[in-house]
């Protein structure tokens, strides 16, 4: 408790709410505009993080996580669009009430639902990172093996429509990690002679690029408009005895979206989705879900925010990003010079204490700065990405630049930029990638470590119980695109 | 007329077979063992160039899918990748000129051409929007935060 106090003391400084005032700003922006997702929005603050302190830049992009699940949320209430993926679910009966003319309701349930979320995410976060990193201090080079396989095999296999896609994808990843010095030997390896790749390719540019210049450009690509605008939307927000009879669908909500948060891959999308199939299902009048149904709009909100604290588990505890937002986290940690892992609550107990603390005020940020500006962020809905678009561009070249100040790195964003740009025109999806290049060292380095170790005998991996259940487990994932298609066709016919 | 439908892969398919290629050449020239036994800076980039090969053949021998033959008038497809590689080297221009173009120039014009590409007719628009944005940057990049820019 002390240990919390202290951490929040650390966080009750003009620079650290500043930083969660912006961040929960941007979130909410990032997530209500179409094209826009809390991924993008946090390769676009990176270059801003960098002139910060770790423990204000860490809070930011939390807190823009954070809002930015909300943010979603918005449009999918106000316009029938999911500003991100993790609202889709919310536009199922989101936009039925606005037909209704129930927007102000609609989006107050969202909101309290998303804070309701958050806290509870947060509260498993506070539980489970402490006891799941001491576990994985006690591993060893074929626990962090199978933990590295795991990892990006759940994301290849999840992420996305097709695994095939996703599993190029990943190697895509890998094979850009390669690129360099051999970590053991100290080899060049795919470098082709040329010094400039020596150091490898670095991950800060590649964010950049995959998440924010190449969704840019393929906006500029498609020349989408939108013009819609919506009036009234401040008004008619429920009434706090409203609100509290939706506990029980929060709560469920809040539960599913922790327990996915938490798997790699699975991410907020998918816990939204089952939230809102649960709801359903154990409602007394299923009839009216996708009809307007207050309850179908706070279990996905729960449980799309619930992931936000739940994906950081992992993430701190095991170095494992689950998502593309994550992995972006796991680029600003790194330039903060935090390494995550088992000994981070060691290490940097402090740091970790004051994220503790950040998490709860940013949640009451968010509901804040969402509350307050419902009928701004209706009217973010209707900004033309011909606008926005360029600018992300021109933010995201300075930013790739800003990091080394080196100007090989603006051309490795836009480089980038342009790979994802024909992956993403190809179905391919672009966290698998990223994925790689994160896991790639720690599959690598941890499958010789155990083979050297083992005098080269496979069998390491089979006779280690945490490893063995964790390839066990990477291999099952890829029957999850088949529960995953079962899921969309029960959602297509509510 | 549309795109026929499902189409097999064989661009990226042999895109991806050129890499693997490159990855199996490149690292027969590695180490295949260290010396305590373990497997060499060799073994694992084979790995990834195997797996990339066999994914590749996988691409264009699975059975076509319903989903991969969208729908897409070649027409738009070609407007809006042109518009894209418009845009491409539009950024590579500022790139390259950017050592030798003031930011307070350069910047504008980045913003203003991609803006025009992707659609705004306003001149208003084009006009206000990219000097707004320069001195928003200016503000919050050098004044405020204090980061280097080029």
């Amino acid at each position: 408790m002390a240990d919390f106090l202290s951490g929040l003391l650390s966080v009750l400084t003009p620079g650290s709410l500043l930083s969660i005032l912006a961040g929960s700003v941007l979130g909410v922006f990032a997530g209500a505009v179409p094209g826009l997702s809390s991924t993008v929005g946090l390769a676009l603050v990176l270059p801003v993080t960098f002139a910060l302190d770790p423990a204000p830049a860490l809070l930011m992009m939390i807190s823009l996580y954070m809002a930015a699940e909300y943010g979603g949320s918005i449009t999918a209430v106000a316009i029938g669009v999911p500003g991100s993926s993790p609202a889709l679910a919310t536009t199922f009966d989101g936009y039925p009430m606005t037909r209704r003319g129930e927007v102000g309701r609609a989006l107050g349930i969202s909101l309290f639902s998303s804070m309701s979320g958050g806290l509870l995410g947060t509260i498993l976060l506070v539980a489970a990172l402490a006891p799941l990193a001491r576990a994985a201090i006690a591993f060893g080079p074929a626990e962090f093996f199978g933990l590295g396989v795991f990892g990006l095999a759940i994301v290849a296999n999840l992420v996305g429509k097709d695994p095939l896609k996703g599993i190029v994808s990943a190697l895509l990843g890998l094979t850009a990690f390669v690129v360099g010095l051999d970590v053991l030997t100290g080899a060049p390896r795919l470098t082709f002679g040329s010094s400039l790749l020596m150091d490898g390719l670095a991950l800060v540019p590649m964010l950049i690029g995959f998440f924010a210049i190449a969704e840019a450009l393929e906006s500029i690509a498609s020349g989408r408009r939108r013009t819609r605008r919506l009036a009234g939307a401040g008004s008619g927000f429920p009434r706090l005895r409203e609100l509290l009879g939706l506990w029980p669908s929060i709560l469920r909500g809040s539960a599913i979206g922790g327990l996915i948060g938490v798997i790699p891959g699975a991410g907020a999308t998918i816990a939204s989705i089952v939230a809102w199939n649960e709801e359903r299902r154990v409602a007394k009048r299923p009839e009216r879900f996708g009809q307007g149904e207050p309850a179908g709009i706070a279990a996905p909100e729960a449980a799309n925010n619930a992931c936000v604290g739940a994906a950081m588990i992992p993430l701190l505890a095991l170095g494992i990003p689950g998502s593309a937002s994550a992995a972006v986290l796991l680029g600003g940690l790194t330039v903060q010079g935090v390494a995550p892992g088992p000994l981070l609550m060691t290490e940097r107990a402090g740091l970790v204490y004051a994220l503790y603390a950040g998490f709860f005020i940013a949640v009451a940020t968010m509901f804040a700065v969402g509350r307050l500006g419902i009928p701004l962020w209706v009217r973010v809905v209707a900004i033309r990405p011909a606008i926005l678009m360029p600018m992300i561009v021109a933010v995201s070249l300075i930013g790739a630049t800003a990091l080394r100040g080196n100007p090989a790195d603006a051309w490795a964003a836009l480089f980038f930029g342009i790979i994802g740009f024909a992956l993403l025109r190809r179905g391919y999806p672009l966290a698998p990638a990223v994925l790689g290049l994160i896991l790639g060292p720690m599959i690598e380095t941890n499958y010789r470590r155990a083979l050297t170790l083992s005098s080269g005998s496979h069998a390491v991996f089979a006779e280690n119980p945490i490893c063995l259940i964790l390839l066990v487990f990477g291999l099952l994932s890829f029957a999850a695109p088949m529960v995953r298609n079962r899921l969309g066709r029960q959602r297509a016919t509510p | 007329m549309s795109r026929r439908r499902g189409a097999r892969p064989w661009v990226e398919a042999g895109v991806f077979a050129a890499i693997a290629a490159l990855i199996l050449v490149d690292s027969g020239g590695y180490p295949k063992a260290l010396p305590g036994g373990g497997p060499g800076p060799a073994f694992f980039p084979r790995l990834l160039g195997v797996m990339l090969l066999g994914c590749a053949a996988a691409l264009v021998l699975r059975p076509l899918r319903e989903a991969a033959g969208r729908k897409t008038d070649p027409k738009t497809t070609r407007r809006r990748t042109g518009r894209a590689l418009l845009g491409m080297l539009w950024v590579a221009a500022f790139l390259a000129g950017a050592p030798f173009i003031p930011r307070l120039v350069a910047l504008p014009l980045l913003v203003g051409g991609l803006m025009a590409l992707a659609g705004e007719r306003s001149p208003l628009l084009l006009a206000a929007v990219p000097l707004v944005f320069t001195a928003l940057v200016e503000v919050g990049f050098v004044t405020l935060l204090g980061v280097p820019l080029p």
